[in-house]
C-alpha cells in the first residue's frame, strides 16, 4: 500500500514540513506519494528526502509544473 | 499530534535533523522550572516561552522587554499560548547561586553543567575556575535554553557534562571533587 500526500498548494518550507512529519507515521520501507507543484519544492524536496535518510524511489513530471515523488522511508530516518 | 497552528510555528524547528514532528512534540511535553533572579535565566525563559515550553519560576524573572511585575502567566500565554502549564515532565534550569541536585545549572562565567549523581556545585566550580566572564546576558540565556533543548531531547550524556558556550557548542572536561571522587557509583 502506498501512503499519499498531496501538497500541491503548500510553499517551502511547509511542503518539506508536511512530508517529514508523515514519513514519521509510516514504518520502515512503506512508501509515501507526495504530489507537489513549483521549482522550490523540486529542488529542496528529493535532497532533503535523502538527507533525512529516506530512499527517492520515483519522481515523475506529470506536467502544468505539477511532479509525482515516490518516498521510501528509511531504517534509521529522523 | 501537532496542531495545524504548532506545524506552522514550529515549522523551522521541525526541519532540522534529530527532531522531526515528533521531536518537537517531546520538546513540548517537558517544562522548565527556573530558580534564581540572573538576567541570564530571564534570558533564557524568554527563548524557552518562544519554544513552546511552559516555565515556573520561584521568584517573577524579566521576560523580554518586561519588568520583573509585568511578567506573568498572562504575558507568557501572550508570548506563545502552547507554553501552557500541561507539562508531562519538568527539568530544573537554575543560577548557580541557587543549586539544586539535578538539571541544568548557568554559571555567570556563560558555562552550563548538567549536575546529577556523582557531580556536585564543587565540582562545578573546579571546572570553571580561571574560565572567563559570560560575554553577556542574552548569549548566556540564550544557550541556555539550547543546552535545555538538548536535555529535553535527552540528547546530552551522563551527568556533569560541561557545556561551553563562548567558543559554540563544545563540551568541557569533567573534574570531580574529592568528595564525589570518593562517592561509590549509583
Amino acid at each position: 500500500m502506498i501512503h499519499q500526500l498531496d501538497i500541491t498548494r503548500e510553499v517551502c518550507p511547509m511542503t518539506y514540513v508536511r512530508t517529514k512529519v508523515r514519513l514519521e507515521e509510516l514504518s520502515a520501507g512503506e512508501e509515501l506519494e507526495v504530489l507537489f507543484r513549483g521549482e522550490e519544492p523540486l529542488n529542496n524536496l528529493p535532497r532533503n528526502a535523502k538527507d533525512d535518510g529516506h530512499e527517492v524511489v520515483s519522481l515523475e513530471a506529470l506536467g502544468a509544473d505539477r511532479w509525482r515523488m515516490i518516498i521510501r522511508r528509511g531504517p534509521d530516518a529522523h | 499530534m501537532l496542531t495545524e497552528s504548532q506545524l506552522v510555528r514550529y515549522s523551522r524547528h521541525i526541519l532540522l535533523k534529530g527532531i522531526g514532528g515528533i521531536g518537537q512534540e517531546r520538546l513540548l511535553s517537558v517544562g522548565a522550572e527556573l530558580l534564581g533572579t540572573s538576567r541570564a535565566l530571564g534570558w533564557a525563559a524568554t527563548y524557552l516561552v518562544a519554544g513552546g515550553h511552559a516555565i515556573r519560576a520561584t521568584e517573577s524573572l524579566a521576560l523580554l522587554g518586561q519588568s520583573r511585575s509585568e511578567s506573568s502567566d498572562n504575558a507568557v500565554h501572550a508570548m506563545n499560548p502552547d507554553a501552557g502549564d500541561n507539562s508531562q515532565r519538568w527539568i530544573n534550569l537554575f543560577d548557580a547561586g541557587t543549586p539544586r541536585d539535578s538539571g541544568l545549572c548557568i554559571s555567570g562565567a556563560s558555562i552550563m553543567w548538567r549536575l546529577g549523581e556523582g557531580c556536585c556545585l564543587e565540582c562545578f566550580q573546579l571546572a570553571t575556575r580561571g574560565s572567563p566572564p559570560a560575554r553577556d546576558a542574552p548569549s548566556l540565556g540564550a544557550w541556555a535554553a539550547l543546552c535545555f533543548q538538548k536535555a529535553a531531547l535527552g540528547h546530552l550524556g551522563e551527568s556533569g557534562e560541561l557545556l561551553v558556550s563562548e567558543s559554540g557548542a563544545r563540551r568541557g572536561p569533567l573534574i570531580r571533587c574529592a568528595r564525589c571522587t570518593k562517592a561509590p557509583p549509583t
